[in-house]
């Protein structure tokens, strides 16, 4: 897995992020308010901010 | 145009390919979306299944849809650059095949209203057997700009699968 921080803040909000299992599968679990969002856990911060902030990694094709 | 091959999971290190269970109802298992600017061609994919016993075939779909499914969003590194041109053409998650959790990615957890779907391959196959399919050269089905590929599973007892398709961009 990538090293990720705890937590992440994007525009203005702050995800809590997880490192954990599902179903055998590693899984990196990002929690922002009442949404849980679920990534690869070949993710990288940077990759993980871009998709926070635009929905997508090429921001505006959503 | 470039090649790249994605599998229904993380891309591995130490240890095998994590295989990733069907679920027992409609699961979409990999997801690929196609960028606002470019069509996806899709090559050829596969599916495998890790039953040990006979049973009711499961119904495996390879499928353009105009919704898209919620997945796990797929990594820069879990796409597998193909040929030379994928491998000089650097990061393909920033203008060919965009990733995120309503875009490239595996194993749903849900999967959305779909309105309209073109159908690439549909089969049966056993949960102890796999499948794989090349598209005749010029025959190639065509993903549209801003749909999703997937493969889809309908499985009546849960196994885990492995699947991939393998797409010019």
């Amino acid at each position: 897995m990538a090293d990720l921080p705890k937590k992440l803040k994007v525009g203005g909000k702050t995800y809590q992020i997880d490192k954990t299992t599902e179903d055998d599968a590693p899984v990196v679990l990002v929690k922002g308010g009442s949404e849980l969002q679920r990534f690869s856990p070949n993710i990288t911060e940077a990759e993980l901010k871009v998709i926070l902030e635009h929905g997508s990694s090429i921001p505006g094709d959503v | 145009m470039a090649l790249y091959q994605i599998y229904n999971g993380p891309s591995p290190t130490t240890a095998a390919q994590v295989a990733v269970t069907t679920g027992n109802t409609v699961k979409t298992l990999l997801q690929v979306k196609a960028s606002a600017t470019k069509p996806i061609q899709v090559i050829d994919w596969g599916i495998s299944f890790d039953g040990s016993a006979a049973a009711t075939p499961i119904k495996v779909e390879l499928m353009e849809t105009d919704v898209a499914a919620t997945v796990t969003a797929s990594a820069a590194a879990d796409l597998n650059k193909f040929d030379p041109e994928a491998l000089s053409g650097g990061d393909p998650t920033t203008n060919l095949l965009p990733v995120g959790t309503t875009s490239t990615g595996y194993t749903s957890t849900g999967e959305g209203t779909i309105a309209a779907v073109r159908e690439f391959d549909v089969q049966f196959v056993a949960p102890t057997n796999q499948y794989w399919k090349q598209f005749p050269l010029g025959l190639e089905p065509m993903v549209q700009v801003s749909k999703f590929l997937r493969v889809r599973v309908t499985a009546g007892t849960a196994v885990n699968a492995y699947c991939y398709v393998t797409v010019r961009v």
